[in-house]
Order: structure tokens, then C-alpha cells, then sequence
């Protein structure tokens, strides 16, 4: 609920602006501020207001290890860079995706707790795949949408992009229709929870025998927390 | 800002030229990413070395935000203002989330050290005809501006502002609160 006296609003988004608002506080105004047009234009005008502030810190050139850090989290490890289809694949998540992700996710009755989504897209659009974590319980469940088998030779393969290192198998994906629910030992509900985002590779059938993608990387999304 | 200056040799407003950059990165382009990292991360990277002092929570800090500048870049609308005042925004959220989760009770109660936040008056003094928010500032109480500015620049909570400034917290709230309607009312005027 955002608050209804616009005094309030205001002072708020300047607390939450300034830092000032704390805890529970400025967690509980940053959910708000998600729906909430009136806040999200009072934020704005704090900021504007503030940043000559920040402009007058000097600036200091970081460290290249810092972009070399988020150039490996955005970027598929260099095994995947070197398959010819990956390029031109996009690895932004359009708005249209993630809301059919959320309304598809809210079709069951969902159960409460952090979780994470990607839908991988087909060529025309057409979600091919709608991936969803559940971080409380530890489950990853994968339901195929449009996606049917390509080959008797030749099944897919979902794979989590972690932070750094390479690739980790999340198992053989289903297709026609299928929904497939697995359980996440502690370390891959880790690596999920800070990992730069999905893909998907052909392998020959009951997956890569060598534990990383060996056959061509055909589809990427990013992981989105909800 | 001198970094956001050198772009294209002046040769276009760098204002419009971070947009463009934006909206190349919302699309997915790496190169324009990186070239918008390359154009803005030493300001970003100052305000979050403002904010944590420690070098490898600034260096976090730059780089979560620019994963969610890379992940959200659509959402940044020239109306929601300037695209580097936005991005300062993320970084700065970011940096006051990893102070208050990983700043010990100890160490937010010790002393500034050897902190080089802008002393308000220098600052105030130094750059009053830059900004009309630096002017404005000038029309706080020493006490309201100080709050205000130890706020933004260490990222304290009412309660560390109490402490350093040796007042209560009640105090400390209506300097801030008070101080900040004061600002906001010059800036309109």
C-alpha cells in the first residue's frame, strides 16, 4: 500500500534516497515502489535533487579486475563463445517474457518463498521453456512448452551459468508438453542464487558424457529473481 | 566527470550519448556496455569508495550495480532524469545495502578515521557556483547541513548520527527531516 498523504511520500522517498530510511523500512518502501508510480516519481526527483552531491565525490578509475568480474558474469564462459550459434542470441530478458513467466508461474497455486524464473524463447516469440526455482525447498522444476524433440540422436540440456567457473548441468530438459521437478542439492541452490542466467545445449542422449556442454549452445536466458 | 566529458572528443552532448549507450545495453549490445562502464564506472566507483572505504566492498558494490544496470537498462526512461544519476542511484543503493549488512555494530559506532568525506563547509564553499544544490545547502543550520551530508557521503543511520554527532536520535531526525524540506523548497524556488 503506498501512502496516501503526499507529504509522507515525500518524506519517505527522501529518507530512502538520502539512506536515512532503514531496515524493515527501507526494505518495505523499495516493494512499494515497485507498483507504485507516485513513489517512483518522488525517488526520482530525490535523486535528481541529491546527485550533485555524489557528482562532487572525485572520480576514481576502478581496478580492470572489476570489469573483467562483470564482463565473466554477463558472458557465457569461453567454451560456449566459441559455438558458432551462439552469436546473435540475446541474452537481455524482454518484460514480455518475465510477465509471461510470472502469470504462467501463478497459473498453480504457487508456494510463498524466494524463487527465480527464466523462459528460454523460441524464434518467433514462442516460449520454448519456463524454468523456475524454489529457494526455501530447493526445487527446480522445468515445464516444456513449445519445445519438441529436434532428433532421435539429440536431447537438450539445461546447464546454469554460475557467477564464475564453468557450466554445471541441471539435468535433461523435457519436451512435448512435459513438466520435470528435481531437487537441488546445497550447492547448486547456491550457484542458482548468484548465477548469471541459464542455457540450453544439444547432447547426445542421456546427456553430455563429459559433465560440460559438448554439442552446440542453441538457447540462453537470463535467471530472474522474483 | 571528466571521464563522461572525454566522450567523442565533446564531439556529442554526453548526456544524450549515455542515453543511446543505455538503450544499446538494454537491447543486449556488450560493446556499448562496455563502453558505458568504461565512460561512467571511475564516478560510480568514487561514490562507492565514498560510501564503504573498503576497496574490495567499493569494487563489490560497482560491479553488482553494473550486473543490474546490464540486467535492467530498459527500465532507465529520460523522464526518471538524468541516465547518470540514475546510475549513481543503483550503485549508491547498493553500496548503503552492503554497509548496514556488513558494518559491525563496533565499527559503526568507531571513528571517522581517516575518512576523506568533503568537509561541508569546503565542500559548500568550493563548489557553490557549481550546483544550486550546493548553494542551497548553504541555507541549512551547520547542524542540519552536517547531518545531512555525513548521511549521504558515509551512508550513516539516524542512530550513527546520534552517536557521532553526540545528540539524540530525536534530534537527529528533525535536523534531517527539517534540513531536507529546506533544501527541497530552494530548489523550487
Amino acid at each position: 500500500m503506498t501512502p496516501r498523504d503526499p507529504a509522507l511520500v515525500d518524506r519517505l522517498a527522501a529518507a530512502y534516497v538520502l539512506g536515512t530510511l532503514e531496515g524493515r523500512a527501507r526494505r518495505r518502501f523499495e516493494r512499494m515502489q515497485r507498483t507504485s508510480l507516485e513513489l517512483q516519481r518522488a525517488v526520482s526527483a530525490w535523486e535528481h535533487r541529491l546527485s550533485p552531491l555524489a557528482e562532487a565525490i572525485s572520480a576514481v578509475k576502478p581496478p580492470a579486475r572489476v570489469w573483467r568480474g562483470i564482463a565473466r558474469r554477463i558472458a557465457p564462459p569461453r567454451r560456449f563463445q566459441s559455438l558458432e550459434l551462439w552469436h546473435g542470441l540475446t541474452f537481455a530478458a524482454s518484460a514480455a517474457a518475465i510477465a509471461l513467466a510470472v502469470t504462467l508461474l501463478l497459473m498453480p497455486a504457487r508456494t510463498a518463498g524466494p524463487g527465480q524464473v527464466a523462459v528460454f524463447q523460441g524464434a518467433q516469440d514462442a516460449p520454448l521453456w519456463l524454468v523456475s526455482t524454489d529457494l526455501d525447498s530447493g526445487t527446480l522444476v522445468v515445464r516444456a512448452l513449445n519445445a519438441h524433440a529436434v532428433a532421435l540422436d539429440r536431447v537438450f540440456q539445461l546447464w546454469v551459468l554460475p557467477a564464475s567457473g564453468p557450466p554445471q548441468s541441471l539435468g535433461v530438459l523435457p519436451v512435448d508438453g512435459q513438466v520435470v521437478r528435481q531437487q537441488l542439492d546445497e550447492n547448486l541452490s547456491r550457484t542458482l542464487t548468484t548465477a548469471a542466467g541459464l542455457a540450453v545445449s544439444l547432447e547426445p542422449p542421456g546427456g553430455s558424457p563429459t559433465g560440460l556442454p559438448t554439442g552446440p549452445v542453441i538457447h540462453q536466458a537470463p535467471l530472474v529473481a522474483l | 566527470m571528466a571521464a563522461i566529458q572525454e566522450l567523442d572528443g565533446g564531439a556529442r552532448d554526453p548526456a544524450e550519448e549515455l542515453i543511446g549507450l543505455l538503450r544499446a545495453t538494454a537491447r543486449g549490445d556488450r560493446v556499448a556496455f562496455e563502453r558505458l562502464y568504461q565512460c561512467t564506472s571511475p564516478t560510480l566507483f568514487g561514490v562507492a569508495r565514498s560510501l564503504l572505504r573498503r576497496q574490495e566492498w567499493a569494487e563489490e558494490a560497482v560491479q553488482d550495480a553494473y550486473l543490474r544496470i546490464w540486467y535492467h537498462a530498459d527500465e532507465y526512461h529520460p523522464s526518471r532524469g538524468r541516465a547518470l544519476t540514475w546510475m549513481i542511484s543503483i550503485v549508491r543503493y547498493r553500496a548503503i545495502d552492503l554497509l548496514r549488512r556488513q558494518r559491525t555494530p563496533q565499527a559503526a559506532n568507531g571513528e571517522s578515521g581517516d575518512r576523506d568525506t568533503p568537509d561541508p563547509e569546503a565542500l559548500a564553499v568550493a563548489l557553490h557556483d557549481t550546483h544550486r544544490l550546493l548553494g542551497c545547502l548553504g541555507d541549512l543550520t551547520e547542524r542540519q547541513r552536517r547531518s545531512i551530508v555525513l548521511a549521504f557521503f558515509e551512508g550513516l543511520t539516524h542512530a550513527e548520527l546520534a552517536h557521532r554527532l553526540e545528540v539524540p536520535l530525536g534530534t537527529i531526525k528533525s535536523w534531517v527531516r527539517r534540513g531536507l524540506a529546506i533544501l527541497k523548497e530552494c530548489l523550487e524556488r
